[in-house]
């Protein structure tokens, strides 16, 4: 019998184990693991990764002229929308209670790819109690947002002209006010699955923390004298290469109320463009379709409506010259952008039980006979059918096209 | 709970399997070796051990786009992870432990090592039926302490657990092992 570990181990020495592999079985596996691999990469990601990957991938081609339109509306969605998080115990609430007396926030937030023609993108964003919010490129693009009033104006100095708009379907999330955000990644440290030690970045000394969650790895920078943040860094594991730095973290610096003012400059022109960030509609839906098929030289619908494939298949388009050339003012790119990513989170928001089907590849628009997208509004006994003149009927289920 | 992490020529070969076949292959032509070895130990049948490794690489295939971890040692311990449940879940079935029994008394005869730690009655057989009782995390304990050599900071990591905790456990099951067999010994059980 055995009275420890090293009797124990002596047993299990003893004993002439083969496991010597079978190459075959090496082989054939390996085969195997690859194909599946290959089929996961199929297979639909979850929305706003979906969303960050067809971003990186539509940006470099076509839509190389969205490129930098469209990297600003990630930024900015990431700044609105993802870094909340939940408030995990009292204390916590008692330093986000305490950052709330905290009456202006400002940092910036960088923006890059791996990718030759994206440029990097810096957004420098401005918070200032109650509710105002602003937002400026380094190309001079000013966006300030008014919670209170739910309004908003975009102010674009080159040009003179400015876009206003309403927020007023925004929903109001307390987990995303940015202070509580900013608050939520000072905390992140406290469950770091990495101490990365201490490093000199831009001259100061930080202590790192490299904290995994389900979309993103974090890698957080605080001042170890004050615990204050003073860097974040952002990986996507979906979307290698990418990355989000914010930095510059400062609070209740003093900041103008005209900073955060939604009247527009008195010579300037207002654009009549819907840029606002309310619910998005089967009208947004429409209007892609149509922009898609003034973009392509033929007139034709999007080749496919999986989130996944359409970067590749717009880059293939790209290369082959299909869609058209010339220079698209800054201003159109922007709203392409915007109308793009509407009209695709239409469909992408749609629920499975909505039974969504696109059928628009070659339909060429104008052709009313075609069916080209149609699903079931909720709680609705009727489907509505998109057609290739993008009119839109109402069908009952066992009258719906037959094309898969 | 902070740790410092080990570096490794293989960190870039992880984060790049998550979207390139390459990587991943590269990946699996590495760990295929000792994930086949550990289901061998833990199963003692190579043909079950190419099936359950076989399912572990398939999993890791379909998940790893989504793999969180940046280092090979968290690949590590991730493909030991599911090596490890993918076993437990073969061994839960009852009709199967009985073969895996079988095989365990094949193995004696083939190695010679009827006489196990001198001791008159005790074999391999019975030393693996009494570890087929313990609950599954404990034969994994046992496994990879005892057939893969691990360290206890290792196996904790696998397992998501403190060293200590891993220590203790390990001393509780072997001193219920010993208890176990002693009752068969003595005719008891």
């Amino acid at each position: 019998m055995f009275n420890n570990e090293g009797d124990f181990k002596n047993i299990v020495d003893r004993l002439n184990i083969d496991h010597k592999a079978n190459p075959a079985h090496r082989e054939k596996l390996r085969r195997q693991i690859l194909l599946e691999f290959d089929k996961s990469s199929k297979q639909s990601m979850p929305r706003i990764i979906t969303f960050k990957t067809i971003g990186r991938t539509i940006m470099k081609s076509k839509i190389t002229k969205l490129a930098a339109a469209a990297m600003i509306v990630i930024s900015v969605f990431i700044g609105i929308y993802q870094f909340g998080g939940s408030i995990e115990n009292a204390a916590f609430a008692a330093v986000v209670e305490k950052l709330h007396n905290a009456h202006t926030m400002t940092y910036s937030i960088v923006t890059q790819t791996n990718i030759e023609s994206m440029p990097t993108v810096r957004v420098d964003m401005a918070f200032k109690e109650p509710g105002y919010m602003r937002i400026t490129t380094i190309d001079g693009y000013i966006t300030v947002i008014d919670w209170a009033q739910n309004k908003g104006i975009s102010i674009l100095p080159q040009r003179k002209q400015f876009i206003d708009f309403e927020a007023s379907n925004y929903q109001h999330d307390p987990a995303q006010d940015p202070f509580v955000v900013i608050e939520n990644l000072r905390a992140l440290p406290s469950r770091a699955d990495e101490v990365l030690g201490e490093k000199e970045i831009d001259g100061r000394l930080l202590q790192g923390f490299r904290v995994t969650e389900e979309y993103v790895v974090n890698t957080i920078w605080l001042d170890p004298d004050t615990g204050e943040l003073a860097r974040v860094e952002m990986e996507f594991p979906d979307a290698p290469g990418m990355s989000v730095i914010m930095t510059d973290f400062q609070f209740n610096v003093q900041l103008d109320d005209l900073l955060f003012s939604i009247t527009p400059p008195e010579d300037y022109t207002r654009l009549e463009v819907q840029a606002d960030v309310s619910k998005v509609t089967e009208q947004d839906l429409i209007e892609y379709l149509r922009s898609w098929s003034t973009w392509a030289k033929d007139g034709t619908f999007p080749p496919t409506f999986n989130l996944v494939s359409l970067p590749k298949v717009a880059m293939e388009m790209e290369k082959q010259g299909k869609f058209g050339q010339g220079e698209t003012p800054a201003q159109q790119r922007k709203a392409d952008a915007m109308l793009m990513y509407r009209g695709i989170m239409f469909a992408a928001q749609l629920p499975a039980e909505s039974n969504w089907r696109y059928a628009g590849e070659n339909v060429i628009y104008g052709d009313a006979d075609t069916p080209i997208f149609w699903y079931r509004p909720e709680g609705s006994t009727t489907y509505r059918v998109i057609y290739g003149d993008l009119s839109v009927k109402d069908v009952a289920p066992e009258d719906l096209p037959k094309k898969n | 709970m902070a740790k410092i992490v080990e570096q490794t020529e293989n960190d870039g070969l992880v984060l790049r399997a998550r979207t390139n076949a390459d990587a991943l292959g590269q990946l699996y032509d590495l760990y295929y070796e000792q994930i086949f070895r550990f289901c061998v130990h833990r199963l003692f049948n190579k043909e079950i051990a190419e099936d359950v490794t076989s399912t572990v690489f398939l999993e890791v295939a379909r998940n790893i786009r989504t793999f969180a971890g940046r280092s090979e040692q968290d690949f590590r311990n991730w493909l030991y992870a599911i090596a490890a449940n993918q076993a437990n879940a073969y061994i839960r079935k009852a009709s199967r432990r009985k073969k895996l029994l079988a095989e365990a008394a094949t193995l004696m005869m083939a190695s010679g090592t009827d006489n196990l730690a001198n001791s008159s009655e005790l074999d391999w057989p019975m030393l693996y039926a009494a570890i087929l009782r313990l609950r599954p995390e404990h034969q994994t304990i046992v496994t990879l302490r005892f057939f893969e050599n691990m360290e206890f900071d290792q196996i904790g990591r696998i397992i998501n657990t403190r060293p200590a905790t891993v220590r203790v456990t390990l001393h509780r099951i072997l001193k219920q092992l010993r208890n176990h067999l002693q009752m068969v010994l003595n005719g008891e059980k």
